[in-house]
C-alpha cells in the first residue's frame, strides 16, 4: 500500500535513535513528585524542559479551584463554544484575560494550536498574504498554510528583511499579516518588536504576535513582548499550557471585528470547549500571576544563574539569557549521547535535532521554573559539568 | 536554455555555495535535497538570499514546486518579469 511507504524514513530515522541506546520522545513520566520534579525511569528526576515557567501547576489555589469546578460542572463541556459547551466561565475567563491584556476583545480557544491556525485562518485567505518570521513555530507555519493566503518568511528578527519583503508585495502589503513570536521557543531569543511593529505600520500591514512562552514571562506585569516594549499589536495570541500550567489559548485584541471570528474560524467552531476544571484552573493561575510578581522575580533569577553557570562551563548557549536555556552541541550523535547522560544523572531537559533547530545544528534545550530551588538549578549545572569534553571545541 | 537562465543558474549557484561549509558540484539538475542532502532550513536561507539579490519575492507554495537551480531559475525569471 504506497500510502504507508513514506512512514519507512520515519521508522528508520526511530531505529537510528534506538541504535544509540535512547528515544527522547519516549520517555515516561511515571510519577509527577511536584512543578519541578517527576519520576522517570524509577528515579526521582529534575525536570528542566517542561516550560513550566511559574511553576504553577502545584497551587494549591490552582488545585482546589479545579477540583471545585469537577464538583460543581463536571468532567467536560461534550460540545463546541457554538452549540452546547458555551459555559459562564468560559466568557468569564475572556473578559479577564482582556482585562489583563488592556484590551476590549479576547477569545479562548482549546489549545495554544488551535488558537494560532484559528486566528490566522479566520483573519487571512486567498489573496491576502502572510509574512513569517524565519523561526516561526510549527502552527504559524500551519495557520499559514490552513488560512490559503500566500506565505512569504523574512529573516529572523531582521526588522529590514521585513521592510524589504513588504515593500516588493505592493498592493499587496496592506492585505498582509506578519507573524511574530515574543519569545522565541527554542534558542529563548526575544524579537525586537517595536522596529518590527513601526516596520508593520508604515506598510500598513496587520501585526500578530504569538506570546506563548513570554507570558509572565517578560513585561513588568507579564504581559509579554507587548508590554516589555510598549508595543500595541492587532493580535496577541497565547497558550495557558506554560505559564499558567493549564492547557488552552487566547487571542485578544483592540479590533471589534475579533467577536466575530467565532463565526468564522474554523478551528474554534469545530472542536468542544475547554472543559470547566481546565478554565477553573486557568483562571485561578492568571489571578495568581497577577497578585505574585515575585514568581516572575524567581524566574528570572533562576534562569540567569543556569545561563551564567553554563556559559563559564564554555557551552555555546543561545543569544541572550532568558528561561529557555539553548545549549548547541556539535554534532547530533553528541546531542544524543549529552542528552542520555543528563538524564540518567537524573535531569530531564528537551533535545532539539535538525531540522527543528532554527540554524539546523542540535541542541539541548533547558526551560527553568520560578519553582526551581537554588539547589536544583546548581544541580542542573553540575550535571552539565560533568558532559565528556566537546570533540568540535577547543579545549 | 536562455542566456538569462545560464546566468541566473550560475548566481544561484554561487549564492549556494556562499552558504554550504565547503564547496560542492551543483549542475542545474542537481537536486537540493537528494544529492546535497540540504535541510529545509538551509533552503530557507538560501531563499532569503536569493530574494534579496534579485529584489524580487518567492512564496512558500511557489518553492514547494522547486527541487534544483534550473527549476529556481525559472522562477526567479517569472517574478523578475512580474515587476
Amino acid at each position: 500500500m504506497s500510502l504507508l511507504e513514506k512512514f519507512d524514513a520515519l521508522e528508520t530515522t526511530r531505529q537510528e535513535l534506538l541504535g544509540h541506546g535512547t528515544n527522547p520522545t519516549d520517555v515516561i513520566i511515571e510519577r509527577v513528585i511536584s512543578a519541578t520534579e517527576s519520576v522517570i525511569g524509577g528515579k526521582p528526576t529534575i525536570m528542566a524542559g517542561t516550560n513550566n515557567y511559574l511553576g504553577l501547576t502545584f497551587d494549591p489555589e490552582c488545585i482546589a479551584a479545579g477540583k471545585r469546578a469537577l464538583d460543581e460542572s463536571g468532567t467536560g463541556t461534550t460540545g463546541s463554544r457554538m452549540a452546547n459547551g458555551n459555559y459562564a466561565s468560559h466568557g468569564e475567563l475572556e473578559r479577564e484575560i482582556a482585562d489583563f491584556y488592556g484590551y476590549p476583545y479576547a477569545m479562548v480557544f482549546s489549545t495554544g494550536y488551535a488558537a494560532n491556525i484559528g486566528t490566522m485562518a479566520a483573519l487571512v485567505g486567498p489573496g491576502d498574504a502572510v509574512m513569517l518570521d524565519g523561526d516561526a513555530h510549527a502552527s504559524l507555519f500551519d495557520g499559514s498554510k490552513l488560512s490559503g493566503a500566500t506565505v512569504y518568511r523574512f529573516k529572523h528578527n531582521d526588522a529590514e528583511s521585513l521592510d524589504k519583503r513588504l515593500r516588493r508585495l505592493g498592493d499587496v502589503a496592506s492585505r498582509t499579516l506578519v507573524i511574530v513570536e515574543g519569545l522565541y521557543s527554542i534558542l529563548g531569543d526575544r524579537a525586537p518588536l517595536k522596529e518590527l511593529a513601526e516596520v508593520t505600520r508604515a506598510h500598513d500591514a496587520c501585526l500578530f504576535v504569538d506570546e506563548a512562552h513570554s507570558l509572565g514571562v517578560l513585561g513588568e506585569t507579564g504581559r509579554g513582548r507587548v508590554e516589555e516594549d510598549q508595543v500595541e499589536a492587532d493580535f496577541v495570541v497565547g497558550t495557558f499550557s506554560k505559564s499558567l500550567g493549564s492547557t488552552g489559548g487566547f487571542c485578544v485584541s483592540p479590533h471589534r471585528a475579533l467577536t466575530l471570528f467565532r463565526y468564522a474560524s474554523r478551528p474554534y467552531m469545530f472542536t468542544a470547549s475547554p472543559c470547566p476544571s481546565v478554565i477553573a484552573t486557568t483562571r485561578a493561575a492568571l489571578a495568581q500571576m497577577r497578585k505574585r510578581p515575585e514568581l516572575r522575580a524567581s524566574l528570572w533569577r533562576n534562569a540567569e544563574t543556569l545561563y551564567s553557570g553554563l556559559a563559564q562551563l564554555g557551552f555555546t548557549l543561545g543569544p541572550e539569557p532568558s528561561p529557555v536555556v539553548a545549549v548547541r552541541m556539535t554534532s547530533r550523535e553528541q546531542a544524543l549521547a549529552n542528552w542520555q547522560q543528563l538524564l540518567d544523572n537524573g535531569i530531564y531537559i528537551n533535545l532539539i535535532l535538525p531540522p527543528a533547530a532554527p540554524d539546523g545544528t542540535a541542541l539541548l534545550r533547558c526551560s527553568v521554573s520560578a519553582a526551581h530551588t537554588p539547589e536544583q538549578i546548581q544541580r542542573i549545572i553540575d550535571a552539565f559539568r560533568q558532559l565528556p569534553p566537546d570533540p568540535g571545541q577547543p579545549a | 536554455m536562455s542566456a538569462s537562465q545560464t546566468d541566473i543558474i550560475v548566481t544561484l549557484a554561487e549564492l549556494l555555495c556562499a552558504q554550504l561549509p565547503e564547496p560542492v558540484a551543483i549542475a542545474p539538475d542537481t537536486d537540493l535535497i537528494s544529492d546535497l542532502a540540504l535541510e529545509s532550513v538551509q533552503i530557507m536561507e538560501f531563499i532569503v538570499e536569493v530574494e534579496d539579490h534579485y529584489d524580487i519575492a518567492i512564496s512558500l507554495e511557489a518553492l514547494a514546486e522547486i527541487r534544483n537551480l534550473d527549476q529556481l531559475a525559472r522562477l526567479v525569471i517569472t517574478a523578475l518579469d512580474a515587476q
